[in-house]
């Protein structure tokens, strides 16, 4: 469940609520990022240039340093990260600072320095902070984007004032400049369609404040819009999970957006359909009001654009999104053998080899050794091998996408869905019975017979293919999984108003017609936002 | 070295400048040279009084700034009254408030006022008291 205030708690379940929802989707070039190397005028002790690109748009906290009356004694600035120590965003932080009047480089009178015929042993002579401050951006192959977004430093509301943006091609040639005064912004976005562009240099001349070092944390090439109110048709949401991980799917999100501008209509010449690219970055959000006023959301997961198109009769676009697991079904995994390897092994060689880095597996595999092999296949498929040999599962989790292989936890929530919520009674069905497990390990098959099955009782099987379970006491220990969860026999269907915060694999409390109030595990959630929010929450409970 | 005078009304609106470092750095090196007059002279290190607007504080230069200070107390049997327990174990991302800020100055000036205390309190080579044994 994602933490949220109790605020929040007491209004998703008022009687009388209103829900909210938006969607941020970055319209980036996706490559770029990847493809982007910095060179800067100067650059302070612990700044890092290169992380300007990498999606992180604020820094680990207000950095506290010595600039003049910047750093306040209210708590919350932070003390900065030494120069060595990695794993903390920092941006790119100028070594020179402003002039009193937040200017860089206003010492310079070049015109009447000309006349000396040394103009450039004269600028060689001054000292750095006399120059404006530039962020000079190359790429190793062309680009193309709807714009340029600069985040300054939102965390200590700080931005540069007056700046140029110049663009360039590969031939060097000049294809845009915007120079930019009186900006107030933290975040600076630069609408303008910019193709096959291949440098990109960033000259702040005046910062907001005196005596500051100028500063970037992030950016980026295209635009990052942020969808909400009006603008937002609707918005879908479908998670899925299944605890035994036999299926393996990725989360879907469809929204749709006003589109009364027409700047998604394929022929528009200044809109955003030429920039549209499979795999921008897109994230939902769903809140609710709370009783102070303010809207509270939920992040409702990370997902990468997949589909598109523009509605001309509604004058809307649609989209459709899935999360990193689709974006893992895409591509082959080589395949390996492994000999006494452990499955947490076995999981970081795919996923790095998928280009995974963010990611997260359980130590408990650690302690799984296995000796077997995986064939040529999706290197989903490959994971999903190693999660049933592990007892466990995969998903992208909901806060920033990143990929979670765990043995989900059997605890209960303490939470409700009751008939104050619910639009009609939980419907209740009784799952298939299962009492036999095969798993075919490639050579052997191993079977577990439900020690519980009454004498005489038809064998109800369930087979599965595994070639990394080659004994039997992990065989064994997957069997009794299996089947473990296979008695949670009762399969609920609940229409409700929905909670943003539950998540699938969260185990709740579902109140019914008998007062049976049995404990189930969310398996699929389908959130709707239409100006209002509702949904369908299906999960697995009960005894045998 | 002169005594700058320690600011310990830090509020939360307040700023921290180089010149702030400064005075603590300052203050503490005065300190060592004071107690120095009477005692052997505290340990301390690393002590710098040209911070600048273009330094940047590090945890090390914060747990050395209080580092020193209790080398400082050390010198001392028993804590100053209203003495305030130095943080040593700063680490990046720490946030230094107007608590710390006033716990380095405070403790400053109480260990100022002890060691004029102890200094005041020194018998010297020919001094002559009476008055509190019972022969002469």
């Amino acid at each position: 469940m994602i933490p949220v205030t109790q605020q929040f708690k007491d209004a998703i379940y008022s009687p009388s609520r209103k829900t909210a929802a938006k969607v941020i989707f970055d319209i980036l070039d996706v490559d770029s990022h990847t493809d982007a190397t910095a060179s800067v005028t100067s650059e302070s002790s612990f700044s890092k240039k290169s992380q300007i690109f990498n999606q992180v748009r604020e820094m680990s906290g207000k950095l506290a340093t010595l600039e003049h009356n910047y750093w306040k004694l209210d708590g919350s600035f932070s003390l900065p990260p030494k120069p060595e120590e990695t794993g903390f965003e920092v941006g790119w932080w100028s070594d020179a600072l402003c002039g009193p009047d937040g200017r860089f480089g206003n010492y310079v009178e070049p015109l009447s320095f000309l006349s000396f015929g040394s103009f450039v042993s004269f600028f060689d002579d001054l000292p750095m902070d006399e120059f404006p401050q530039s962020v000079t951006v190359n790429f190793t192959k062309d680009h193309s984007s709807i714009g340029i977004t600069i985040t300054f430093d939102p965390m200590t509301n700080e931005y540069a004032e007056e700046f140029t943006i110049d663009v360039y091609d590969s031939s060097n040639a000049l294809i845009h400049s915007e120079t930019v005064a009186g900006n107030t912004l933290t975040k600076y976005i630069l609408e303008q369609n910019l193709s096959n562009f291949r440098k990109v240099v960033i000259t702040i001349t005046k910062w907001g404040t005196g005596y500051r070092r100028a500063r970037i944390t992030e950016v980026d090439f295209g635009i990052i819009t942020e969808y909400t109110g009006n603008e937002l048709i609707n918005l879908n949401v479908l998670e899925e999970l299944d605890p035994i991980s036999n299926t393996v799917t990725s989360n879907e999100l469809k929204f749709t957006v006003d589109n009364q501008d027409k700047a998604f209509n394929i022929l528009n010449p200044n809109g955003i359909y030429p920039f549209l690219q499979r795999r921008q970055k897109v994230m939902p959000y769903m809140g609710v009001e709370k009783a102070n006023g303010l809207t509270e959301y939920v992040k409702m997961g990370v997902y990468y654009l997949n589909e598109w198109k523009s509605n001309e009769g509604t004058l809307t676009a649609s989209f459709t999104a899935r999360d990193i697991m689709d974006v893992l079904a895409q591509d082959d995994f080589a395949g390996n053998t492994y000999t006494s390897k452990t499955l947490y092994y076995i999981a970081e060689e795919i996923l790095t080899a998928a280009g995974i880095t963010d990611y997260s597996i359980d130590i408990a595999l650690q302690s799984i050794v296995v000796t077997g092999s995986i064939a040529k296949m999706k290197y989903r498929e490959s994971l999903q091998f190693v999660v049933i040999a592990g007892t466990a599962v995969i998903y992208s989790d909901r806060v920033n996408g990143k990929v979670i292989i765990e043995q989900l936890s059997s605890v209960a929530l303490e939470e409700t869905i009751d008939f104050d919520n619910v639009y009609n009674p939980p419907e209740i069905k009784l799952d298939t019975l299962v009492n036999t497990i095969y798993i075919d390990s490639g050579s052997t098959i191993y079977t577990y017979v439900d020690p519980q099955k009454p004498v005489g009782e038809q064998t109800l099987s369930v087979s599965i293919k595994n070639t990394l379970i080659t004994n039997s006491t992990l065989a064994n220990t997957v069997a009794t999984w299996i089947l473990t969860e296979y008695k949670k026999r009762f399969l609920y269907e609940i229409n409700w108003r929905m909670n943003p915060a539950l998540e699938v694999g969260n185990i709740v409390t579902v109140e019914d017609e008998f007062g049976e109030n049995k404990t189930v595990r969310i398996t699929k959630q389908e959130f709707e936002y239409a100006g209002y929010l509702s949904g369908k929450t299906n999960g697995k409970g009960g005894g045998a | 070295m002169a005594w700058d005078t320690p600011k310990t009304d830090w509020d939360k609106l307040d700023y921290y400048n180089h010149g702030d470092i400064n005075r603590v750095e300052n203050n503490t090196n005065y300190l060592a040279d004071y107690i120095a007059t009477f005692d052997e002279r505290p340990g301390i290190t690393g002590i710098k009084i040209d911070w600048a607007n273009t330094d940047i504080p590090f945890s090390g230069d914060l747990n050395k700034l209080e580092a020193n200070i209790r080398v400082l107390r050390d010198t001392f049997t028993g804590d100053p009254a209203g003495w305030i327990e130095l943080k040593t174990n700063w680490i990046s991302l720490d946030k230094f408030d107007y608590v710390d800020a006033n716990r380095l100055e405070t403790d400053l000036v109480l260990l100022k006022q002890m060691a004029e205390n102890v200094s005041a309190a020194l018998l010297n080579c020919g001094n002559f008291y009476c008055g509190e044994g019972t022969e002469l």
